[in-house]
């Protein structure tokens, strides 16, 4: 009997102290979805934060409110202080940044973001080419349905069918942190007020230095990692195809034959051939159908499709050295080239800002493999 | 005091549970920041230090069984009073004790202060000490069965937690591996060193043995404990270390924590909460053996009543969390227990298996057969 009042004296505070934990009620929450970061004058941060607010009285959830601060939680505080609900950065999906920011450096606000245990690691990165704020406001007007979830649907999808590299906080910091890679993001700019996903942003370290073309995202991808079901466009040297050409099936006579086809899988595999002469070899592997030719070719003739193998293998290639002498001039290495070579140096560690260096200097060979697979219904 | 002790049948466990109360103890909250601890240490080749440390434990282990093998059935307790007497035993084991009220507060505490920083900013420590404390005491009431009970349960509602590893290891650089071998011996010892508080608890098989029923398959259950948790660390170690860039890893506290904070399935969007909170299934365990080792030791020692003790320990507990709110005093707390445990655990036993051959080769010599004066 004894024991039993014991126990039940011990299990009343287990029932009763849940109590004095802080409520948090749905209907009295803002929960920000996205979070847009610019830079005022005398290094004053100004959010834009877009958010859902379940409010009974008012038929549109989602809502925008904007703060300033110095650090990015003040400034939270300051539109806080604008708004009748409270904020929760708990579920943010997006951060926007703007070029300003951009162009001066993020790793110091993406701190704050890891510092915070309540902060997802999946927050989708990305920048805008005029300010976030701009983009977000309009955006919210153009687009009638909440800007943030819009953004982040922009982005998802490319990622879904890898079409860029993940921009995923832990794969910022991730390349931010590796000495021998930097990082990629992607662009948003605004296209009559509605947000759209036009090309990547090529960080050094955390600046960003130079625009890269969605096209070139894919590169960088296939490189990063193995892709699947990928749209891939091409166009290749119309000239060692024309004695091919069904020519009264084809329209237009151009000097190129627009491809568009999916990759099935692509993949590359480097390995460095000389150290010293920083001379390295990347192997690249596509595998593809194909599902829209500009011009028309009999590709049941095997022929004819070793030779379209030939042409976009030799234009494969030639992108990738442009991607390769574009970023060399940005001197940031979106591929992790840095790291390859720090493997297989003696002591295994590089120096910071060393790679950067060293990365306009490396010559690589790209040796590329295409397979058409599949090319529809039509021979 | 009695060197061999005679437990009665109905408190005898089987050997086959010492796997589960070996993997209770040793992993706890150690685990959930030991790979950057181990990474400063010994860098890229972390991994080779876990696997010195676990020849070490195996070591460590074959050697307490030599110990615990010349007598009929006694604990470290009885063997400490049979080999320097009643003072200087007492005084040993005492320390002993204290030393597992000190694990079991540092356990307590860091999982308050991991609750605190990923769930509830603003928890009172009190009050979170008092709901922990509150099952402590509930399972610990109910003598040494009900505990192997819940070892075992927790273990198997636990270990889920590491298919969630999947995800990281999919997004690993192998390349953070690379070059290997590189670390010289010291520094990966040194690596190993550092496993100390994570791999300690297994001095709890200097308690538990006489309560072992078919001694004869004791060893195999505690070999294969200590290796599931090496393999549980190792695990650990290799995903932290291919996961985050070296910079990441010694910034980030607990980085095992820190790789669940990537998961998110369509019905929980955030599924570090809820591993943060079933963490405490992995606490649990850990906490209910230190305290059931700290009443049963005093009692041995003193012959308090172990329910007495027990009201004591838990509100001693509760009072002390209160002032160990800050992150600095609990580093310390637990630095002092790493290196406390170090000597007592990992070094002592050694001195005690010469002590104990030496005393016993003296007495046969003189023709004593038997042990006890």
């Amino acid at each position: 009997m004894k024991n039993k009042l014991i126990m039940l004296l011990c299990f009343i505070p287990i029932l009763l102290l849940s109590g004095c934990l802080e409520t948090k009620p749905i209907e009295r929450l803002a929960i920000i979805n996205a979070r847009g970061i610019d830079l005022l004058a005398e290094g004053l941060i100004d959010t834009t934060l877009v958010m859902f607010q379940f409010d009974t009285q008012s038929p549109d959830i989602s809502k925008i409110a904007s703060g300033s601060g110095k650090t990015i939680k003040e400034a939270r505080y300051d539109a806080n202080t604008k708004t009748s609900f409270t904020l929760t950065p708990g579920q943010i999906r997006l951060e926007l940044y703007g070029k300003d920011v951009a162009e001066k450096g993020i790793i110091s606000y993406l701190n704050t973001l890891v510092r915070d245990a309540r902060t997802s690691d999946r927050v989708l990165l990305a920048i805008t080419d005029s300010s976030a704020k701009e983009i977000i406001t309009q955006g919210q007007q153009a687009t009638n349905i909440n800007v943030g979830l819009f953004m982040s649907g922009l982005i998802k999808q490319k990622i879904e069918n890898d079409s860029i590299p993940k921009p995923e906080l832990y794969d910022f910091t991730h390349a931010f942190f590796e000495k021998g890679q930097d990082p990629v993001l992607p662009l948003i700019s605004s296209a009559e007020g509605t947000p759209a996903l036009s090309s990547m942003a090529m960080f050094k370290d955390d600046v960003y230095v130079g625009k890269l073309s969605l096209d070139q995202a894919i590169l960088i991808n296939m490189f990063l990692k193995t892709i699947h079901s990928t749209p891939f466009d091409i166009g290749v040297d119309a000239k060692p195809l024309e004695k091919y050409l069904q020519n009264f099936l084809s329209g237009q006579d151009n000097e190129t034959i627009q491809l568009n086809g999916k990759v099935i899988k692509g993949r590359t595999n480097t390995k460095i051939v000389d150290p010293k002469q920083l001379k390295f070899q990347t192997d690249v592997t596509i595998q593809m159908n194909l599902l829209e030719l500009s011009r028309e070719l009999d590709l049941a003739n095997e022929e004819v499709t070793s030779t379209l193998e030939e042409q976009i293998e030799k234009q494969v290639k030639k992108q990738y050295e442009e991607l390769l002498t574009q970023t060399q001039k940005m001197k940031a290495d979106p591929f992790g080239y840095g790291e390859i070579y720090r493997i297989n140096k003696n002591n295994g560690e590089l120096k910071r800002d060393q790679w950067h260096e060293l990365y306009p200097e490396i010559d690589v060979d790209y040796k590329v493999d295409v397979k058409i697979v599949e090319y529809g219904t039509i021979r | 005091m009695e060197i061999n002790l005679n437990i009665k049948p109905n408190l005898q466990i089987r050997s086959f549970y010492l796997f589960f109360v070996i993997v209770s103890i040793q992993i706890g909250v150690g685990i959930m920041g030991v790979p950057r601890i181990i990474f400063e240490a010994s860098g890229r080749d972390a991994w080779i230090s876990v696997i010195l440390a676990f020849l070490y434990i195996v070591l460590l282990l074959s050697v307490m069984f030599l110990i615990l093998k010349p007598y009929d059935n006694a604990d470290i307790f009885g063997i400490q009073i049979d080999i320097f007497g009643n003072w200087i035993g007492k005084l040993l084991g005492t320390i002993y004790i204290a030393y597992f009220v000190l694990n079991l507060f540092t356990v307590l505490i860091t999982y308050i202060e991991v609750v605190t920083i990923f769930i509830f900013p603003d928890l009172n420590n009190f009050f979170m000490a008092i709901l922990l404390v509150a099952l402590i005491l509930y399972s610990t009431i109910g003598g040494i069965r009900v505990i192997i009970g819940v070892c075992f349960l927790f273990f198997i509602l636990s270990h889920w937690l590491v298919l969630l590893l999947a995800q990281p290891i999919w997004e690993m650089d192998w390349s953070h591996f690379q070059p290997m071998f590189q670390s010289s011996l010291t520094e990966l010892l040194e690596g190993a060193r550092q496993t100390a508080y994570t791999f300690s608890g297994i001095e709890l098989l200097f308690l538990l043995y006489p309560f072992v029923q078919n001694k004869k398959s004791v060893k195999l259950p505690v070999y294969l404990g200590a290796l599931w948790s090496a393999l549980l660390v190792m695990a650990a170690t290799v995903v932290v270390t291919g996961f985050f860039t070296p910079e990441e890893i010694k910034a980030r506290e607990w980085s095992v924590l820190g790789l669940y904070k990537i998961q998110s399935f369509s019905f929980v969007e955030r599924f570090d909460y809820i591993v943060v909170a079933e963490w405490m299934m992995v606490t649990l365990p850990n906490m209910i053996l230190c305290s059931w080792a700290v009443i049963y030791g005093i009692k041995r020692l003193y012959k308090i009543p172990q329910k007495t003790t027990l009201y004591v320990l838990v509100s001693l507990l509760a009072i002390a969390s209160i002032f160990t709110k800050e992150h600095y005093v609990i580093q310390a707390l637990i630095n002092f227990s790493a290196k406390l445990g170090f000597w007592i655990i990992y070094i002592y036993p050694f001195l005690l298996l010469i002590l104990v051959y030496v005393k016993k080769r003296i007495f046969q010599n003189k023709g004593a057969v038997n042990h006890e004066k």
